[in-house]
Order: C-alpha cells, then structure tokens, then sequence
C-alpha cells in the first residue's frame, strides 16, 4: 500500500494496539494520513520527515501526534511548500467561520465500521 | 481503531463536547490539509486512502479472518497448513511483507510460538504494526533459551505437558500460529469467530 516502514520501537514509533495504529482524535489521523499521502508523492521523504519527528517527541515525549504535527509543518515551511503566516491566517478562518473547509464537509462526524465482507 | 468518535451532544451554542472545531490542533491540522490540497501536492482521495488502510485493514483482522475460516472449513484448515501462501492467496490476503507463509498449529499437547532471532520479521500484512516488546532483545534471545518461562511473563502459562514450538520467522518465511478453537464457540459464524482471535494469539504469546 505505501512503501513506507513506520518504526515500530523507539521514539518514533506510533502508539498501538493489537497491530493498529492508535489515534485519539480524528485530526491525529487525518495529519498521520496526509504525511504518508506526502511521502508516497514524493513532495517530503520519511526519513527527513523522521528526523525532525525524532527531535520534537524528545522535547515532548508524551505527545506523539502533537509532535508529528510539529515536525510535518517545520519540514513544510523549510521546503518553502508552506507559509506559516497562510497557515495561521487558514486556521483562524476556520475557527471563525467553522463549515468554511469545503475538506471537511466529505469527513462524517463518526464512524461505525461494517463487518468487511467475506472473500 | 479509536478514532472514530461518539457524540451525543446537541448543536446548541451551549455544546460542550470534544469537537474538533475547538481544537486549534485540528485546525491546523485542517488548514495544512486544505493548502496542501488547494496546491495539488495531495488528492484528498489519496488520503481516505492511507486512512483505510491503517484504520481498517492494518491490523490482526486479516490473520483473525484466516483462523476464523481454518476453524470453520476444514478443507481450508487442511490447505493452510499445507501451503500458507496459497491458501491465503486464495482469500485475496497477503500484503506487506508476506511473501511465504508458513502456519504453524496448536494442539491440546503443542504450542507454537513465533520470534524473528535476527531482527523483527513480522506479517504485517496479517497482523498489522508489531508490537514493541517483539524486536525486544530481551524476547528475541529469552523466547528460545526458556519459552515456558518468557510465556507465563507474559501472562500466558502452558501446562509442563504441553511441548512448546519455537518458530523463527525471517525474510524468507513469516510464520503465523492457527490457535485452537475456544470451547463452546460452535454457534458463532466466521465472522464472529476472527473477532476473539487477536493478535497475541497468533504470535503465540496466548493460548
């Protein structure tokens, strides 16, 4: 599916549960998903991405996501791909004017998952 | 998975629940998907995407579903056992780091358990993310010097007259254990049944 290998010990490594990734809120996976969608597309590398993933979780060690979030945006604005103040500003508008994300409009507010049917 | 969320609030002003539109983390979080979008450095879809895969298909439920059938079909059991790779095939499973597997199974008088000596060869594609305490040295080196000692640690005691398999899983080969059927099971489904198989038992470390 992705050519990627997440770490699965050491600082870098997600939290889980019985083989799955563990997210506490639904943010943590979309920011988790669009870094991988960015690696597979080759507009960042995992490794680079790692690197500064590593460096935030060791100033906030009980904050996986908090850090991926912060490490993913650092790599962002140093490859000039994004503007901070653009992201500050696009955060503000959507806290004022929630429903103003066409995104989140394809996003249901919760999920019940069917049963996968048998093969 | 935990991420999908419950809310039985109402939308009144006044609502005080965990909503992402409070969080100035998922704010963000929303801002940079939108630039990122807007910029077509990524396609939306691409993202529900990765999001399947790692919150409904990563995971021990593929393992679970092929138990779940060996329990239930035993000419499946039966080709399981004998050629892994095509039996799993056959169910349209495999994934990463599956290339040939090896099932390997309990009995009333054996239980197999299953390490990577070398480093942390795992079936992701069946089991999802491994566990941290798998690539532990102290497993690696301890599971094959005093398996019965290491699986009571962990919670999982196997009577003295029960002989222990230890299969060492590599590049080449990903083993994966088919547990017994529990006791009072034979009115559940398969469905039902790949539900109380997890991850654990398929390594070994349960019974």
């Amino acid at each position: 599916m992705s050519a990627i290998e997440l770490d699965v010990d050491g600082p870098a490594a997600p939290p889980r549960a019985n083989g799955e990734v563990v997210f506490e809120h639904p943010w943590q996976s979309r920011i988790f998903a669009t870094t991988i969608a960015l690696c597979d597309g080759g507009t960042i590398t995992y490794d680079e991405f790692r690197r500064r993933l590593i460096a935030e979780i060791g100033k906030h060690p009980d904050q996986y996501w908090s850090s991926w979030q912060d490490a993913l945006e650092q790599l962002l604005v140093e490859q000039q791909v994004c503007d901070p103040d653009l992201l500050d500003d696009r955060a503000r508008g959507f806290s004022e004017h929630p429903g103003s994300n066409p995104t989140s409009h394809r996003r249901p507010v919760a999920r019940d998952l069917a049963p996968r049917p048998r093969t | 998975m935990s991420s999908p969320q419950s809310s039985q609030a109402g939308h009144g002003p006044d609502h005080d629940h965990d909503h992402d539109h409070d969080d100035p983390r998922a704010l963000r979080a929303e801002a940079l998907e939108a630039i990122l979008i807007e910029r077509g450095l990524v396609d939306p879809a691409r993202i529900d995407d990765v999001l399947d895969y790692f919150e409904n298909q990563l995971g021990p439920l593929h393992g679970a579903r092929l138990v779940a059938r060996a329990w239930t079909d035993p000419e499946f059991r039966d080709e399981l056992l004998r050629d892994g790779t095509t039996a799993m095939e056959s169910m349209g499973l495999g994934g990463p780091q599956v290339d040939h597997l090896v099932v390997v199974e309990n009995a009333d008088a054996v239980h197999n358990v299953v390490v990577c000596t070398l480093c942390s060869c795992y079936p992701w594609g069946l089991l999802g993310l491994p566990p941290a305490w798998y690539k532990s040295f102290a497993y690696r080196a301890r599971i094959v010097r005093e398996p019965r000692a290491v699986l009571a640690e962990m919670g999982c005691a196997v009577p003295d007259d029960v002989e222990i398999r230890v299969w060492d899983s590599s590049a080449e080969v990903r083993y994966l254990v088919l547990p017994q059927r529990p006791a009072d099971t034979d009115h559940l489904g398969a469905d039902e049944l790949a539900a109380v198989v997890t991850r654990d038992h398929m390594i070994g470390v349960m019974r």
